[in-house]
């Protein structure tokens, strides 16, 4: 097995050692009237060097659990989270978590907020202002360096936290439906952007979102997650489209629409059983 | 429309002139008020209808101001006040910050602390200033004393609801991008704990002053409150008033300057 080999580890990575290793994962919370809610059970996928995967589901199948387990934000009940082979154990600095809320320091301003994970990391001055200002204008902020947060509009807060995580160049990124308050054209350069770190560099992503098409389009695969509670991988489909692909154009092929078709049908079926259960 | 832009800045260049004036109008509102007052006080006093041995006179209040800042009598007494609470208000910051920061570190020290300061919180402090006296003599230190115990109580709650209150998000958002538990300090602990400072702020820099200045009127050699008591004993209403206008203009005075401070630190919150 692909785990049981990173563990042992012994004569180095290869080239099929999972970036993110994910293996029989379960998490419950306790819920106001005294229970738990198992919101995820038995949930294992592997995510491989450089690969963009993305995670939909319905509302409340514990996605966004699943990217705080691997952030070290929280600790599962059950199974074994792995980042390039080592459990995860408390915050990993290889990593990069945009959050779904922007979570913006509203007394630093639009500068010193994407400044904040270089100086962190201890980057030396000049470098961090070169990176920044690159940051700011690829996400169309320039300009806006010494606005504080509460001057700016929630799409705009929203790209400060991208530029936040993207500067300081995280192997493995994380993203919690990053693009679900951008207008249509930032969100087509944010995600051009996001696509080309991917394909140029090492890096990692794992993308939850409810957009299935935003999903298709960007990912090398897609997993589907069942409705919770309990929530498992359900299907996990690989897009056989090849990159570098063209945001625009890539709805127009035929792979795109049949893929579309296939795990909407799934999805269709998940997001029934959740109205079924709580018909609210 | 091609004039939109045109007009909607002359309305605003409007706006912003109306404002302008109405802000000097209300300004000159409160000041003739005040001048009417005082004239009709003046007169009143002329007049016969006001008692200048209980209320004094305008001119009266300006010339005992005179003589006071003229002899220089008044500077030893406003002198110790100010001593006794920024003395007072300093000792109680710090006090009520450590205090605060240890509660939310040890659920120990939280029990022991949480029911005695609800219960100093929930009683007018100031009837403490008798047993200080008698405890510390009627030097300054029994004065700091009130006023350390008036400001320490406000401030601890201040920054304990600070450090309560902190955005959950943003600790993880400081987490996540690897800060250390210094950057989690800067960053996210200590300007939420000010904020919350600010806005006790003004309410302790009054305290400071009231528990100096009723520890005087309990006993004291010097002082404002010292000089009042003074004045009433001796039946002297133009001495009374004087320091009144003198303990006013002090107190308005650290106000200017906190909201001089207040809105450079806080210079974020403004839209």
């Amino acid at each position: 097995m692909l785990v049981a080999d990173a563990r042992a580890g012994g004569a180095g990575p290869g080239p099929a050692l999972p970036k993110i290793a994910i293996h029989d994962v379960a998490k419950s919370f306790p819920t106001p009237d005294g229970g738990r809610y198992q919101a995820l059970e038995g949930v294992s996928f592997d995510v491989l060097p450089g690969e963009f995967v993305s995670v939909v589901g319905p509302s409340g199948c514990g996605k966004s659990t699943l990217l705080r387990l691997l952030a070290g934000l929280a600790a599962p009940d059950a199974g074994e989270l792995l980042l390039d082979g080592r459990p995860v154990r408390g915050v990993d600095r290889r990593l990069g978590f945009v959050f779904q809320q922007d979570a913006l320091l509203p007394w630093r301003t639009v500068y010193e907020n994407v400044a904040l994970g270089l100086r962190m990391r201890k980057l030396p001055q000049a470098e961090v202002r070169e990176r920044v200002s690159e940051w700011l204008v690829r996400v169309g902020l320039r300009g806006f360096e010494r606005y504080y947060p509460a001057r700016l509009s929630g799409g705009m807060r929203k790209r400060v936290a991208i530029a936040q995580t993207l500067c300081y160049e995280p192997d493995v990124i994380l993203m919690d439906e990053p693009f679900a308050h951008l207008d249509v054209q930032t969100r087509y350069y944010v995600e051009e952007d996001l696509m080309q770190l991917c394909v140029a560099g090492q890096r990692t992503i794992l993308f939850v979102t409810h957009d299935l098409d935003e999903a298709i389009g960007l990912s090398d695969r897609v997993i589907v997650l069942s409705a919770g509670p309990s929530s498992r991988v359900r299907t996990t489909q690989r897009v056989a489209i090849p990159r570098p692909r063209n945001l625009l154009e890539v709805r127009a092929d035929p792979r795109f629409a049949a893929l579309s078709r296939h795990l909407w049908q799934q999805l269709f079926e998940e997001v029934s059983r959740t109205y079924g259960r709580d018909p609210r | 429309m091609a004039a939109t832009p045109v007009s909607s800045a002359l309305q605003r260049a409007a706006r912003r002139l109306r404002l302008g004036v109405s802000v000097g109008r209300r300004g000159a509102t409160r000041l003739l008020l005040a001048l009417s007052i005082i004239a009709v006080w003046e007169a009143g006093v002329h007049a016969g209808w006001i008692d200048p041995f209980f209320f004094s006179s305008p001119s009266g209040i300006a010339a005992m101001l005179a003589r006071q800042f003229g002899t220089g009598t008044i500077y030893k007494h406003l002198a110790a006040t100010l001593q006794e609470a920024l003395w007072g208000l300093g000792l109680g910051f710090l006090a009520g910050a450590a205090l605060a920061w240890l509660a939310t570190r040890s659920e120990v020290i939280a029990d022991l602390l949480d029911p005695v300061l609800l219960l100093l919180n929930s009683v007018p402090r100031i009837v403490l200033a008798p047993i200080f006296v008698m405890w510390l003599g009627i030097g300054l230190n029994s004065k700091i004393a009130v006023s350390f115990f008036l400001v320490f109580v406000v401030i601890f709650f201040a920054v304990s609801s600070g450090i309560r209150e902190v955005d959950r998000t943003l600790v993880e958002r400081i987490v996540v991008l690897g800060g250390s538990s210094r950057d989690l300090l800067v960053e996210v602990y200590i300007p939420s704990v000010l904020s919350w400072v600010f806005s006790s702020l003004r309410v302790a820099v009054g305290f400071a002053f009231t528990g100096a200045i009723v520890g005087e009127f309990v006993g004291a050699s010097s002082g404002l409150g010292y000089l009042m008591n003074f004045a009433q004993g001796s039946q002297n209403a133009s001495l009374m008033m004087a320091t009144v206008v003198v303990i006013m203009a002090v107190i308005a005075a650290l106000f200017a300057v906190l909201e001089r401070v207040e809105r450079r630190l806080i210079a974020w919150k403004q839209p």
